[in-house]
């Protein structure tokens, strides 16, 4: 069924045009949320906001754009709105541990591992995964689109508002970084003076 | 190095979309009916929060100690006017009493 058709019926409240929906859409919200939150159950946790979000916001749509864009739109801003909000909380967290309130030992995570790579790859990916956590937002989210959802400059650029030199040069320092973080990271896991 | 951290950089090469677990769209409807919840219900959820149910009483509890203190020093004021009128205007009970009986007293 044409795309067009369930939007339309899910802005008369179709319920079996948003099942349609989310089946078509659900991998592709959830593995952008995973690429930049590195974590399954958050991913999963934000993949349901984002489409309770469609659901009820579905009438603001004017199809000035790609359904797409505006899902991936969603999806980005509510992933960004997830970190924020768990940074607030630690750091409420820590001051709670100042006091003595909070006496909970702080776990690391253990290393994220995408469940979409290839199984060769899978401990080079995750060692990029944590350089990629170091990045600055935008270019995080450059860099996962391109990545790891396969969009080109102009799909990205429309997600984040922005034009395609600009998401050229988010990339390219997103990488720039990436290089020098994996080197610091290397250096000191194989305790190196010189590289 | 620079070989290892390019192909770092290329390990993402032919990823696979990652999705989520099953029954995603039951999670979804779930969560859905739980935002209808009503007014009434979502303000007793609410209020029912320990931290906020504990809120509202620390500051009920200020409120009264400041009524009750405002209360108390208001009243103190108020004996201390007294005294300061009664110094000023040289009036004292006794005084007020002796000058009305000697009005009234037709002698």
């Amino acid at each position: 069924m044409s795309e067009w058709i369930l939007i339309e019926q899910l802005k008369q409240g179709n319920e079996a045009a948003f099942k349609k929906i989310v089946e078509a859409w659900q991998d592709m919200v959830y593995n952008t949320a995973l690429g930049i939150i590195q974590n399954a159950e958050d991913a999963e946790d934000i993949a349901q906001d984002v489409f309770v979000q469609v659901y009820e916001s579905i009438n603001t749509f004017k199809g000035e754009s790609k359904f797409s864009t505006w899902l991936y739109r969603i999806a980005v801003t509510k992933t960004m709105d997830h970190i924020r909000r768990k940074k607030r909380k630690k750091r409420f967290a820590f001051i709670q541990s100042i006091f003595g309130v909070n006496d909970e030992i702080a776990h690391d995570p253990p290393d994220f591992q995408h469940p979409g790579v290839v199984l060769d790859k899978k401990e080079t990916a995750s060692e990029l995964f944590k350089a990629i956590e170091l990045l600055p937002e935008s270019q995080k989210i450059a860099f996962t689109l391109n990545k790891l959802e396969g969009l080109n400059y102009q799909e990205v650029s429309d997600i984040m508002n922005t034009t395609v030199p600009s998401v050229e040069s988010l990339l390219h320092r997103a990488k720039n970084n990436l290089k020098k973080n994996l080197e610091i990271y290397y250096r000191e896991k194989y305790n190196l003076d010189k590289f | 190095m620079e070989k290892k951290i390019e192909s770092v950089l290329n390990s993402l090469d032919h990823v696979h979309r990652a999705g989520p677990g099953p029954y995603f769209f039951t999670r979804v409807q779930a969560r859905l009916n739980v935002k209808d919840r009503t007014i009434w219900e979502k303000i007793s959820a609410f209020i029912a929060q320990p931290v906020v149910a504990f809120s509202v009483i620390c500051l009920i509890i200020s409120l009264n100690t400041l009524v009750i203190f405002k209360g108390e020093s208001g009243s103190a004021d108020k004996e201390q006017n007294s005294v300061y009128l009664s110094e000023d205007s040289d009036i004292d009970t006794i005084a007020f009493y002796e000058e009305e009986n000697n009005n009234t007293d037709p002698q």
